[in-house]
C-alpha cells in the first residue's frame, strides 16, 4: 500500500522522479530519463482528464466547472505532442528544437496558472488520489523537468 | 497469482479505487525499464502518443457531448478566463 501511494506521488512530483526510474541493467540514458518523464507526463494529463470527467458524472462539479479543466488538458496534450516529436529525435535535437520545447513549456505553464487561479479545483481527482490543483502543478512541475533534463545534453544559445 | 496477492490486491483497490488502481500499473510500467536503450525511448515515445491521443479523443468526445466547442489549441492566457462558449 505504501509503495503504491509513494510511487503515485513521487512519479507526479518534480524532485523525485529521476530516482523513481528503474532499469534492467546499465544507468539509466538522458534520453531514456527525459523521454520516460515525457511518458509520465501525457499519462498524468491524461489521467486529470478522465478524472475530471469522473468528477463530473458523480456530481461533485457541473460540466461548466469541468469543463475549463477538460479543455486544458486537450490543449496540453496538442502541445505535447509536439514535445514528443522533438523528444523523438534523441540526441539529434538542435538548438532550435530546444528553443521550441522551452516556449511551449511557457505556454503550457501561463495556461495552468491560469487555470488555477479561475476557479476552485480543489475537489479530489479519484485517478491521482490528489486534487486536481495539485495534479495541474505537477503537469507544470513535470514540464519544467523534461525541459531541464532536454537541456542536459540539447544544444542552446540561438 | 496466490490467495494473499489477489486479497493484497484488492485491498489496494479498496483503498485508491480501481481508477488509481489503474493509474499506479500504468506508472509503474512506464518506470521500470528494459535493458535495451533503443527500445526503452521507442516505447516511452509510443507510450507519450498514444496517452496525448486518447486525452484529445476524450476531449474532443465529452466537449461535444456536453455541447461545448471542443478547442485543442491554447489561446492567450487571460484573467479570468471561462470555459469556452456552448456550442
Amino acid at each position: 500500500m505504501k509503495k503504491v501511494i509513494t510511487i503515485l506521488v513521487l512519479s507526479l512530483s518534480m524532485a523525485a522522479t529521476p530516482a523513481c526510474i528503474h532499469k534492467a541493467s546499465g544507468p539509466v540514458t538522458p534520453v531514456e530519463r527525459v523521454t520516460t518523464d515525457n511518458a509520465v507526463f501525457a499519462q498524468l494529463n491524461n489521467s486529470v482528464e478522465q478524472g475530471a470527467e469522473a468528477v463530473s458524472i458523480s456530481g461533485l462539479l457541473t460540466p461548466a466547472q469541468v469543463a475549463p479543466v477538460i479543455a486544458f488538458t486537450g490543449q496540453v496534450a496538442t502541445v505535447h505532442e509536439q514535445i514528443t516529436s522533438i523528444l523523438n529525435k534523441g540526441t539529434a535535437v538542435t538548438a532550435s528544437d530546444y528553443a521550441t520545447v522551452q516556449a511551449l513549456v511557457a505556454q503550457l505553464q501561463s495556461s495552468a496558472s491560469t487555470l488555477v487561479a479561475s476557479g476552485s479545483l480543489g475537489i479530489k481527482n479519484p485517478k491521482t488520489q490528489q486534487t486536481i490543483e495539485a495534479d495541474i502543478q505537477s503537469l507544470s512541475n513535470l514540464a519544467s523537468l523534461i525541459l531541464s533534463e532536454l537541456g542536459a545534453y540539447a544544444p542552446k544559445g540561438l | 497469482m496466490t490467495p494473499a496477492m489477489i486479497a493484497a490486491i484488492a485491498s489496494l483497490i479498496a483503498t485508491i479505487g480501481p481508477l488509481g488502481f489503474e493509474l499506479f500499473t500504468k506508472l509503474e510500467s512506464l518506470l521500470n525499464l528494459g535493458s535495451d536503450e533503443k527500445a526503452n525511448i521507442a516505447n516511452a515515445i509510443a507510450a507519450s502518443n498514444t496517452a496525448d491521443a486518447d486525452t484529445i479523443g476524450h476531449v474532443t468526445a465529452w466537449m461535444t457531448a456536453n455541447g461545448f466547442k471542443a478547442q485543442v489549441t491554447f489561446v492567450q492566457a487571460t484573467a479570468g478566463a471561462t470555459a469556452p462558449p456552448a456550442a
